[in-house]
């Protein structure tokens, strides 16, 4: 039984085996720790066999009915019988290759409240297979191999670009690009041959209230790639002044609700009428949680800034609603 | 759970053995001579009624998470985390069964020896020798619970978004009867006369649907999963566990309620276990907190009688013909308890 939730990672990627190269090489850096992994079929094992579960992922599709009630029953089961051991694991590595939806993997861990304390969500970590990338930006085709794959790098907090060694600058560079363009908040990790620094991937903190202000705050990367990349992307939204809470809300439930698009995380921090603190709220999918920031100082300008990613998002359309909620 | 109150029978420890991990699945044999026990480390054991050590079997690397005796005794069924489940018997030894996944659930039809294996999104029917009767595979989610009903003819299977009524003798794959569900069924129980199932979702869903129709009403929506399922001898009183909750409801022969449920206790967690007595008016649940408590449901009685183990109660299962019950805890303890 565990004193602290244990963390858990979540490691996607179109490619599987690519996804599976990272682990093992994390499972090989990191040897001598307890790391358990919760793998698609023919996955790679946990160091420790007791600390491995093959599991077919379940469908994650939205037709199971309200998208709000999709999670993941096979990872809160397995997860939860993990944190139950007598020696739990110190890491959970949770492998979401190929179709698997990184996006009801996470929102598993922040909607259950079943393993509320059991686990947490530290970060996403997403792996793509450079050289196939390059080739097909080099042909001029998305860099994304299907819409997923454009999804698992936007929702990342890493993206680990691998097989570097075999590229050539241009289309490494391209690559890394292309993962910029779609998802600007992420750090972009050129993993060449073996090395991987699990320092790099883990104790990101991304979920939660810190992670969450971080990732609203920090600087994104230049969104210059040029031709069509994905239909997923990470959009800044600013506005000044202080929102209005119920056009807030409105403005959350129109973004959560959309049939034609996708809303896949939301990071922010905002400033509502009547608060005298920081509004921070995090979303993943179809979750929302919000905590309370810190304190404003005197005089500070009131202003909230909100990190969305998501697929065929209207920046545009987006800033300007959420202007319509700053109290005139 | 609340703290300790004012007892109203005895509880007394009588024995304990030792698993190497958390003890995630017990059963009696339906003689109450055995009792198997699994553990999350890979123990399976038999034990004797006085808690000494009949059988080690094969240990499931990854975990066991399900145990199941044949109506006679003869057979026992376990699955776990290993994509491993198998039938042992005393005289032959382990009997490995064709499985793809991790096995959620095991269950033995009444009166039959047809076992079902819930393994990933698959699930197989077998003979006690392994060969397969029936097999069901990728089906819409994870299988996390599997019951038969209508006397042993239908297997009825919880996966994303549906529970299934398979005839495995006589439909193949088709299913005879489907209810729709929202998100990941997470339990279910067939009532004593095997009429009605009882069936938890992920979303808080409380259903109990007529064996004959595959229809029934949603009964109320908790706040999280509905985990556990126990009807009492009767089929008059469904115990449910849900995040937080432990409800009583009182249902009539065609699964309607009466009214609204009695709340017995608000709980910190999931009830690692929960069961009524196979023939009297007791109820047994504990979990998290480390205590036992045993109502009377229904009954004009007092407070429930508690006992404090010190530690999660991760399962529990009563022996049959007494007021004993074992229990199993989160350091791989396993207690049997009388009732004075």
């Amino acid at each position: 039984m565990v004193d602290e939730p244990v963390p858990v990672t979540i490691v996607t990627g179109w490619d599987a085996r690519r996804t599976g190269e990272l682990i093992s090489q994390l499972l090989c850096t990191l040897e001598s720790r307890r790391i358990a992994v919760v793998g698609g079929r023919g996955a790679v094992g946990a160091s420790d066999p007791s600390f491995f579960v093959e599991v077919e992922a379940e469908i994650s599709e939205r037709s199971a009915g309200c998208p709000c009630c999709v999670v993941r029953s096979d990872l809160v089961r397995i997860v939860a019988n993990f944190t139950r051991r007598v020696r739990p694991p110190e890491w959970i590595l949770l492998e979401a290759a190929g179709w698997t939806d990184p996006v009801i993997a996470g929102q598993t861990f922040l909607m259950e409240p079943t393993l509320a304390g059991l686990a947490r969500l530290d970060g996403i970590v997403t792996v793509i297979d450079g050289p196939a990338v390059g080739a097909r930006l080099r042909a001029g085709e998305s860099a994304w191999a299907d819409p997923i794959a454009g999804d698992q790098v936007a929702v990342a907090d890493r993206v680990v670009v691998r097989g570097a060694q075999s590229m050539d600058i241009e289309d490494l560079a391209s690559a890394s690009r292309a993962a910029s363009a779609t998802n600007g908040s992420a750090a972009v990790v050129v993993s060449l041959g073996e090395e991987v620094d699990p320092a790099d991937l883990l104790c990101l903190d991304a979920f939660g209230p810190s992670g969450a202000s971080a990732n609203a705050t920090r600087p994104q990367a230049a969104q210059r790639a040029g031709g069509p990349v994905s239909k997923s992307a990470t959009h800044v939204v600013e506005a000044a002044g202080v929102l209005d809470q119920d056009r807030l809300e409105a403005w959350l439930d129109a973004l959560h609700e959309s049939r034609h698009r996708r809303l896949l995380r939301l990071d922010g921090v905002l400033a509502i009428r009547g608060r005298d603190r920081q509004i921070i709220c995090q979303g993943i999918g179809t979750s929302l949680s919000r905590w309370r920031g810190r304190r404003f100082a005197p005089g500070e300008p009131r202003t909230s800034r909100l990190v969305v990613t998501g697929r065929d998002l209207d920046a545009d359309s987006l800033r300007s609603t959420l202007d319509d909620c700053v109290v005139t | 759970m609340s703290g300790p109150t004012t007892d109203v029978l005895d509880l007394a420890l009588s024995w304990t053995a030792q698993l190497d991990d958390a003890v995630s699945a017990l059963v009696w044999s339906p003689d109450g001579a055995e009792l198997a026990a699994g553990s999350l480390g890979g123990d399976a054991v038999v034990l004797a009624a006085d808690g000494t050590s009949r059988h080690q079997m094969d240990p499931h690397h990854d975990g066991v998470l399900a145990l199941a005796w044949s109506a006679g005794g003869r057979w026992l069924a376990i699955g776990g985390q290993s994509s491993a489940a198998c039938i042992w018997s005393p005289g032959a030894g382990s009997t490995p069964i064709p499985v793809r996944g991790w096995v959620n659930d095991l269950a033995w039809a009444p009166r039959s020896d047809r076992l079902a294996v819930a393994a990933g999104s698959d699930v197989v029917v077998v003979r006690p020798d392994a060969s397969v009767i029936a097999d069901y595979p990728f089906l819409e989610g994870t299988v996390n619970a599997l019951v038969w009903s209508g006397g042993g003819r239908h297997l009825v299977v919880g996966t994303l978004g549906a529970v299934h009524w398979f005839d495995p003798v006589v439909a193949g794959r088709r299913a005879v009867r489907t209810a729709k569900v929202v998100g990941a069924s997470l339990s279910l129980a067939t009532s004593p006369d095997t009429a009605l199932v009882a069936g938890g979702q992920l979303n808080g869903n409380l259903a109990v649907w007529d064996e004959v129709t595959g229809r029934g009403p949603v009964l109320t929506s908790y706040d999280g999963g509905v985990e556990r399922l126990s009807w009492r001898h009767d089929g008059r009183l469904l115990a449910v566990a849900a995040y937080g909750e432990l409800d009583v409801w009182m249902l009539d022969a065609r699964g309607k309620a009466a009214g609204a449920p009695i709340s017995l206790a608000e709980t910190e967690a999931t009830l690692g276990g929960l069961a009524f007595h196979p023939t009297g008016p007791l109820l047994a649940g504990g979990g998290r907190d480390g205590w036992l408590q045993v109502w009377e449901p229904g009954a004009a009685a007092g407070p429930p009688a508690m006992l404090e183990v010190g530690e999660e109660i991760t399962t529990l299962a009563w022996l049959p013909g007494t007021e004993a019950l074992a229990l199993g805890t989160s350091s791989g303890a396993v207690h049997l308890v009388t009732l004075g």
